[in-house]
């Protein structure tokens, strides 16, 4: 009914907009012209229509196109507007307007001549100029982009104590700046693609050309090209819809915020997707042992890389299996603790009202509730958050026999390991829920299956054709360089094989001699 | 997909929880002492149970003995939830004091073992022992020295035999395999009362021979260890020798750091004999006198006294169970298997007149390694 409605009342209207003449080229007449930008921007303030008029050269009549807030308006001034006014009548008339005025008067750094009313209308809501001149068909799109960004700062989510402090912007162009830095060779390519019906959001597609897989290239533009959505506002939207497994917990498509991380992406053979307005951008393929790696790792020596690696692998099993193990123990399998730990947590249950599952269910998710209500407070609120949850949560449900200790522990435990692995808090969640719920039916024998199931699932991923799990079932030397161990720079000169066409990074081994 | 769905949700959701029980919902038990109620023909269980209580802001643990009386073994631990109310977990369980009346009873042993090897809960390697005591009940009421709880005090004395070398821990497991190989016969270290300090104290001393299931006679510590030293299971303890030294006896202490025992079955003209060829590694630990023992030929002297008396210690005891107990816990039929298979199928029908008249051949030999931290005997000056 509400269909119904909605059509009699907006229906009718949406036709008749539909219908309204729109042409697509520009005609010879300046006023048809600046008619046709007026009814397209109609109702929109911020479009400045600016005519300009030579003191001498009586036949140039143009005028001026600008979004307010997007351009650099001293720019307009010094560059367009001057020069335009100030121009003589030139003597020799073989030269036409457009090329004269282009080559010799207006001196902004970039120019286009352009007659497509659609592109003209991009241009200038990108924040460039466009001036219209009459009696020519075609106007000039100048480049005056000048709107406020923030400076580049490090990336919070992503601190290092050794390596570059830069992160991403919200800017397309300052990001692109950020990784051409630091890969001098023309090999580097950047290919530009709008999405989003409303929003034209620019996406840049990244890559090196002698490293990169084709084929992967060549899928990632058809995933892009067939994104049909009305507005991009950050690079999860584009992640979410090129993913290989979307119901799967675990991603196929990487993001990060440092140039330093896409950097080296980029030099495997992978290909980064950036997004104006975001400064998290994206990286395909994406393969699980990514998530156990941080760029620290390839700064710092390798043997304290290799064991920091080891660590958030071991927190990993520690963060997903820790609660599950210790229900399947404490309730099914009481005679594989200890003696004397099994002695204390009798003891430390004595009392306890709950069952040890409801205990587990209820500490993680307090421990949950006070992860998610810390994560956007500012940062001293979030502190007293993590007091609070801590002595009161922790220690006075413990006195006040509401849980027993162990179970806090395990929680703490739980919790602190989850923290390791940053970019897998999310998958982490489901996988040790589900553990916990597996073990609490049918204790190990539900964990094993658990894991099982993990596994499985795991090894069925793709990203972009790579399979999830590559380079950790394998048994060769090549391929274990860079998984839980991160082997030394002069010892890796292969790239990930399945990643690139092109595999060989450097000769051969280049071990520095005893000096 | 909504089929397996719901046939998943109703797999876990509709099931029981398969061998739940919380911690709390049973009583840990320590140990287990069986008696035999000959009147009543009924079999007495008393277990240890651990329950933590708290004194003074911290919880310790205490124990208390709860009793359950039935038919055979099992009728008797279910009858003990009619007291506790807790079902008893035994798991944890870490020995089994048996009493003589319940080994003299073969079906009362015979149902226990059964039933501690067969039930899902207790452990292969609880530690078997014989009360020489009235009841097996008052080896777990002693009162414990440095742990809380008897039971887990004998388990350490098990656990660290191999410093005094007087007793055979025997687990579960491995009496009921010499129940079962053909041939050899169990042996169970034997434990009793004795008071210090005012207290009411446990010692495990000794060695009661079996054979088969039948109960036939006891070797004291000497004796034990001898027998280790036959079974090859010596790992340390101490050789106390009498040197003969200008017309007095000293004595003087050996530890005994390494050993290793060879049987070997010599079948030669028909005729079966053992040969036992030990090799021990021991220190000087312990002297009396003044005896210069780096000298080259007191050593020697020493050597030979500690050689000596190893095998007469051997050989007397084979004598004896030979002559008395007519047993073979030497396992020596099982040398005599692996080296003849032949002939052992031959003898297997008479092996208990075999063994009675095995000739037994030793050759002790001792390595004085050093002399711990001291080279020379502390001089006495006047």
């Amino acid at each position: 009914m509400f269909r119904i409605l909605k059509n009699k009342l907006f229906g009718q209207d949406h036709i008749t907009r539909k219908n309204i003449y729109k042409p697509t080229y520009l005609t010879k007449s300046l006023d048809e012209n600046i008619l046709v930008f007026q009814t397209i921007f109609d109702h929109d303030e911020t479009i400045i229509f600016r005519k300009i008029e030579s003191r001498e050269w009586k036949h140039l009549k143009c005028c001026l196109i600008l979004a307010d807030g997007m351009v650099k308006k001293e720019d307009i001034q010094d560059f367009i507007i001057q020069p335009v006014v100030e121009s003589k009548d030139p003597k020799n008339q073989d030269l036409n307007i457009l090329e004269r005025l282009s080559n010799q008067i207006i001196t902004t750094a970039e120019i286009q001549k352009q007659k497509d009313i659609d592109h003209l209308v991009g241009a200038i809501l990108s924040g460039d100029s466009v001036l219209l001149i009459e009696g020519v068909k075609e106007a000039l799109i100048l480049d005056t982009k000048g709107w406020a960004f923030r400076a580049i700062t490090e990336p919070i989510s992503e601190q290092v104590v050794r390596g570059p402090r830069e992160g991403f912007t919200e800017t397309l162009i300052v990001n692109l700046s950020l990784i051409r830095r630091k890969i001098l060779t023309p090999d580097l390519k950047f290919q530009f693609k709008k999405i989003g019906t409303r929003t034209n959001t620019k996406v840049c597609i990244c890559y090196i050309e002698s490293v990169v897989h084709e084929k992967i290239l060549k899928e990632l533009h058809k995933r892009l090209d067939d994104i049909e959505i009305d507005g991009i506002l950050e690079s999860g939207y584009i992640e979410e819809f090129i993913e290989d497994a979307p119901f799967s917990p675990f991603s196929t498509v990487g993001h990060t915020e440092r140039p330093d991380v896409i950097v080296g992406n980029l030099l495997e053979g992978r290909i980064a997707i950036l997004i104006d307005g975001t400064p998290f951008v994206l990286s395909i393929p994406h393969l699980f042992i990514q998530d156990f790696q941080a760029n620290e790792d390839y700064y710092n020596r390798a043997f304290y890389a290799t064991i920091n690696r080891m660590l958030r692998i071991l927190s990993f099993f520690l963060t997903t299996s820790v609660p599950a193990i210790y229900i399947a123990l404490a309730t099914f399998h009481q005679e594989m603790i200890p003696t004397p730990l099994i002695l204390s947590i009798s003891a430390a249950r004595e009392g306890v009202p709950f069952p040890t599952i409801v205990e587990a269910l209820l500490m993680l998710l307090a421990f949950e509730l006070l992860r998610e209500s810390g994560v956007r407070l500012p940062a001293p609120v979030g502190t007293t958050i993590g007091f609070v949850g801590a002595i009161i949560l922790g220690q006075a449900a413990v006195d006040a026999k509401f849980v027993s200790a162990p179970i806090v522990i395990v929680a703490a435990l739980t919790g602190i390991t989850n923290f390791l692995i940053p970019k897998m808090i999310g998958p982490v969640i489901v996988i040790r829920f589900t553990f916990l719920m597996l073990s609490a039916f049918l204790g190990l024998y539900g964990y094993i299956f658990g894991v099982i199931g993990l596994f499985i699932h795991l090894m069925s991923l793709r990203s972009f054709g790579i399979p999830y799990m590559s380079h950790i079932g394998s048994l060769k030397i090549q391929d274990m360089k860079d998984t839980s161990i991160r082997a030394p720079w002069w010892y890796m000169y292969y790239r990930p094989k399945l990643l690139s066409h092109n595999s060989i990074r450097k000769k051969d081994s280049q071990i520095p001699e005893k000096r | 997909m909504k089929k397996i769905m719901m046939i998943i949700f109703s797999m876990i959701f509709l099931s029981g929880c398969w061998n739940y029980g919380e911690i709390d919902d049973t009583s840990i038990s320590a140990g287990l002492a069986v008696d035999y109620d000959k009147k009543k023909d009924q079999v007495i269980l008393n277990a240890e149970i651990i329950y933590p209580s708290i004194e003074g802001g911290e919880s310790i643990l205490k124990s208390q003995m709860i009793q359950g009386r039935g038919k055979n073994s099992f009728e008797a631990i279910r009858n003990m939830i009619q007291t506790t109310g807790k079902k008893v977990f035994w798991a944890h369980a870490k020995i089994i004091v048996i009493s003589e009346e319940v080994v003299k009873n073969e079906k009362a042993l015979m149902s226990l073992i059964d039933f501690a090897k067969r039930d899902a809960e207790f452990r292969d390697d609880l530690w078997l022992m014989l009360s020489k005591e009235n009841t097996a009940q008052e080896i777990l009421t002693m009162e414990p020295l440095i742990q809380d709880i008897a039971s887990f005090q004998i388990e350490d004395i098990f656990k660290n035999e191999k410093g005094v070398s007087k007793y055979i821990g025997t687990p579960l497991w491995k009496f009921v395999d010499d129940l079962s190989i053909e041939g050899i016969s169990p042996i169970l270290p034997t434990v009793r009362i004795h008071s210090f300090e005012g207290k009411k104290i446990v010692e495990i001393y000794g060695t009661e021979v079996f054979k088969k299931e039948k109960p036939v006679g006891w070797l004291d510590g000497e004796e034990t260890k001898s027998l280790l030293f036959i079974l090859d299971k010596l790992k340390g303890g101490t050789i106390v020798i009498d040197q003969k030294e200008e017309g007095k006896y000293k004595k003087i202490a050996l530890e005994i750091l390494k050993n290793n025992t060879k049987v070997e079955p010599i079948y030669k003209d028909g005729q079966l004999d053992i040969t036992i060829h030990t090799k021990t590694t021991v220190n000087i630990n312990d002297l009396e006198s003044e005896i210069d023992f780096m000298d080259k030929k007191v050593m020697n002297k020493i050597q030979k006294t500690a050689e000596k008396k190893i095998e007469e210690d051997i050989k007397k005891l084979v004598a004896k169970v030979q002559k008395e107990y007519n047993s073979d816990i030497f396992r020596f039929s099982q040398s005599i298997e692996k080296k003849y298979p032949t002939l052992w199928t031959e003898i297997k029908p008479n092996w208990d007149k075999v063994f009675k008249k095995l000739k037994i051949n030793v050759h002790a030999e001792i390595l004085i390694r050093g002399s711990a931290l001291r080279s020379k005997p502390i001089e006495v000056k006047k």
